[in-house]
C-alpha cells in the first residue's frame, strides 16, 4: 500500500514530520507540497486518456516524484490525501472584514451583516477548481480523502487591522464548512485538525505554529507529525 | 384663422409623429424635465423592469449609487443570487407605490408591520423581500441583522441620492389584515403560508397609487429636499392576476392605473420627471416587436431601444464612470509569497 499525501503549502508541516520521523507502519509514505493555495483560483486538472492529472507540467512532475506517475492512479494499493479545498486565509484575512461581519456578530459589532449563506457562496466559489478536481478523481475511482488546513492562527496581522477575533473564526467556520458538506455529499472522506491543536476559542494552539517570519497561517511539524498519523490510520 | 394646435410642433401630430415614420425613427418620445448632472447621485428601484434600468445606469457613466454593496469577496456573478447590485439597495422587487412609502416607513423606523419574518421548512424569510436570499435565512437572528443593515442603506439612499428612478409595476398586491403591511409576493409563493384570516388581497386605485406616492414624496423630500424623482411604469405583464378578471385586461388596468398616477403627480411636481418607457415597449405602433415570444417580458433589443431614447434626453458624462463594482485586489500578496516559498523550499534539492 502507498499513501501520497500532496497539496497546498500546509502539506509542508506534514512533508517535515515525515522527514523528521517517519510513521511506524507498513504503508510507503510519500508527502510533498505541490503547490501554493493560489494555484487554485484558476483549473488545475484535465482528465487525459491514463486518467486525472495536473495541467501544470510542473505540478505534474512533481506528482509523478512522489507517486511514479503523472497522472492519479485508480488503484486499492493507491491512496491519496489531499491537502487542499479548506485554506481559508485568503477569506478571512480580507480587509472588508473590518466592515462586513457574519450575521450573527453584525449588530454587535456595529457592521454590515453578510449571511451565513453568502459566506458560505464565498467559501465555495473559492475551492471551487479543488472541488472539480475531486469530482473528477471520484469519477475515475481514485482512492483518496481530503486533508483540512490548520485552524487559523490568533497571530495573525488581520485581528490589528480591524477584523475581530470572532469575525476571523465565524467566516473560517462558515467556509470551511460548506466545503465540508459539499465532501460530504460525494462521500469523500475528510480529516480535520485534531481537537488537540485547537485553542477552546478556535484557533491553533501556538505550540502548532509555524514561527518562521512572515508566516501567519502555517502549522509546523509537530502538527503535522499528528495528521501524518492520522492520516495512515485513514488510509 | 388661430386655434391652439396651430403652433403645435411636428411631435403633436400622430400622421408626422407616429404614423409616416418607421417605429426606430420616433423622436422626442420624452422631453426632460430637469438635467442629470455628472456628479448627481442616482439611485434605482422598483419593478422588474428597473433592473434594466439600474443596470443601464451603472453602467452608463452617471454616478450610480450603490448603498448596499456586495461583501467585495462574493464574485460578482453571485451578486444577483444574493439581491446585490441589482437595484441601489437590497430591497427586491418594489412592484408596488404602497410597498415603495411602506419601505421609507420601516427603514425610518415609523412602520414596524407585525408579521415581518416567515419560516419556511426550516429556512427563515424577510416577508418584504423574500427573494433575496433563495434558500432564506439560517435563522430568524439572520433575517434581523441583514434588515438592520439594509434599513440602513435605504436610509442612505433616501438621505444621499440626488435622483431616484422608480419603476411602477403593479397594482395587485396581498396585505396584511392586521396593519395594512404590504408584501411583494403572495404569502404561500416563495415563503410564508397563506391564510385568509391574515392576509387580503388589494388592487389599488389611481387614488391610492397617487395618494401613496405622495405621500412617499413628502416623507423623502423631508429628509432630502433636493431629491429629484424620475418615475416610469414597467411594460411587463402581470404573471397571474388575482382578481376575476382575464390576466390581459387585469394587465392593462394595473398599466393604466400607474401610468394615470406617474402621469398626476409629474404633472403636479416639477422635481418629479415621468420617462415613457412604458409606451416605447408597449404602444401599438412597436408591433410587440419589443416582447419576448411569451408577450410578457422584455427583450434585450426592447431595453436598448428605451435605453437609448432616455440617453438621448439624459447624455450620460463622456469620461466619467459610475461606482462600479470592480472587486478591488485582493491583500493576498504577503501570505502568497510565504506559500509559494514553503512549497520551493519542500522541493529544495
Amino acid at each position: 500500500m502507498r499513501l501520497v499525501i500532496l497539496g497546498d503549502s500546509h502539506t509542508k508541516a506534514l512533508s517535515d514530520a515525515l522527514a523528521a520521523a517517519p510513521p511506524r507502519t507498513d504503508i510507503e509514505i510519500a508527502c510533498k507540497p505541490v503547490c501554493s493555495g493560489t494555484a487554485f483560483r484558476q483549473p488545475i486538472h484535465d482528465v487525459a486518456p491514463d486518467g486525472v492529472r495536473f495541467l501544470d507540467p510542473v505540478y505534474r512532475k512533481r506528482l509523478a516524484i512522489l507517486s511514479g506517475s503523472q497522472h492519479f492512479v485508480a488503484s486499492p494499493d493507491m491512496c491519496y490525501g489531499l491537502m487542499m479545498g479548506f485554506h481559508t486565509a485568503g477569506i478571512y484575512r480580507h480587509p472588508s472584514w473590518a466592515t462586513y461581519a457574519p450575521s450573527e456578530l453584525a449588530p454587535k459589532l456595529g457592521l454590515r451583516a453578510v449571511s451565513s449563506q453568502v459566506i458560505r457562496a464565498i467559501g465555495l466559489d473559492r475551492q471551487r477548481n479543488v472541488l472539480a478536481f475531486f469530482d473528477a478523481l471520484r469519477a475515475v475511482g481514485v482512492n483518496f480523502f481530503a486533508i483540512s488546513a490548520p485552524p487559523p492562527r490568533r497571530s495573525h496581522p488581520c485581528l490589528r487591522q480591524g477584523i475581530s477575533p470572532a469575525t476571523l473564526l465565524t467566516v473560517d467556520r462558515l467556509a470551511r464548512q460548506a466545503c465540508r458538506d459539499r465532501l460530504q455529499e460525494a462521500g469523500i472522506p475528510i480529516l480535520s485538525p485534531p481537537e488537540e491543536t485547537v485553542d477552546p476559542d478556535g484557533f491553533l494552539l501556538p505550540s502548532y505554529e509555524q514561527k518562521e517570519k512572515g508566516d501567519y497561517h502555517h502549522a509546523n511539524a509537530a502538527y503535522g507529525a499528528i495528521m501524518l498519523r492520522k492520516a495512515v490510520a485513514l488510509c | 384663422m388661430s386655434h391652439p394646435y396651430k403652433n403645435q410642433p411636428s411631435r403633436a401630430f400622430w400622421k408626422s409623429a407616429v404614423a409616416d415614420r418607421s417605429p426606430f425613427d420616433l423622436n422626442d418620445l420624452y422631453e426632460r424635465k430637469f438635467d442629470i448632472l455628472p456628479e448627481d447621485r442616482i439611485a434605482t428601484g422598483g419593478s422588474c423592469f428597473a433592473q434594466h434600468i439600474g443596470k443601464r445606469m451603472q453602467k452608463s457613466g452617471f454616478a450610480y449609487l450603490d448603498a448596499e454593496p456586495a461583501p467585495p469577496l462574493l464574485p460578482q456573478a453571485m451578486h444577483g443570487e444574493f439581491g446585490y447590485g441589482i437595484y441601489s439597495a437590497r430591497y427586491g422587487n418594489l412592484y408596488t407605490a404602497a410597498q415603495l412609502d411602506q419601505l421609507f416607513d420601516r427603514a425610518f423606523d415609523t412602520f414596524a408591520p407585525a408579521d415581518d419574518i416567515w419560516e419556511t421548512r426550516g429556512r427563515w424569510y424577510d416577508a418584504f423581500r423574500p427573494n433575496i436570499e433563495k434558500d432564506g435565512f439560517a435563522s430568524r437572528e439572520e433575517v434581523v441583522a441583514a434588515r438592520d443593515t439594509h434599513y440602513a442603506a435605504v436610509r442612505t439612499l433616501f438621505t444621499e441620492a440626488s435622483i431616484y428612478v422608480f419603476t411602477l409595476g403593479l397594482t395587485e398586491a396581498w396585505v396584511s389584515k392586521h396593519d395594512d403591511a404590504v408584501y411583494p409576493t403572495c404569502p404561500g409563493t416563495i415563503a410564508g403560508t397563506f391564510d385568509d384570516a391574515r392576509y387580503a388581497f388589494r388592487n389599488f386605485t389611481a387614488a391610492e397609487v397617487v395618494r401613496d406616492l405622495t405621500a412617499f414624496v413628502g416623507k423623502v423630500r423631508a429628509v432630502n429636499p433636493a431629491i429629484r424623482i424620475l418615475l416610469t411604469v414597467s411594460p411587463v405583464a402581470l404573471a397571474a392576476t388575482a382578481t376575476r378578471q382575464h390576466v390581459l385586461p387585469a394587465t392593462i388596468y394595473s398599466k393604466s392605473v400607474l401610468r394615470a398616477a406617474a402621469g398626476e403627480l409629474s404633472e403636479r411636481h416639477d422635481f418629479i420627471d415621468y420617462f415613457p418607457s412604458f409606451e416605447i415597449i408597449s404602444s401599438h405602433p412597436m408591433r410587440a416587436m419589443f416582447f419576448e415570444p411569451g408577450m410578457r417580458e422584455v427583450n434585450p433589443a426592447g431595453v436598448d431601444f428605451v435605453m437609448s431614447h432616455f440617453f438621448a434626453a439624459h447624455r450620460p458624462p463622456p469620461d466619467a464612470e459610475g461606482e462600479g463594482r470592480t472587486l478591488p485586489a485582493e491583500a493576498d500578496e504577503a501570505d502568497e509569497i510565504v506559500c509559494e516559498e514553503a512549497v520551493l523550499e519542500a522541493w529544495a534539492p
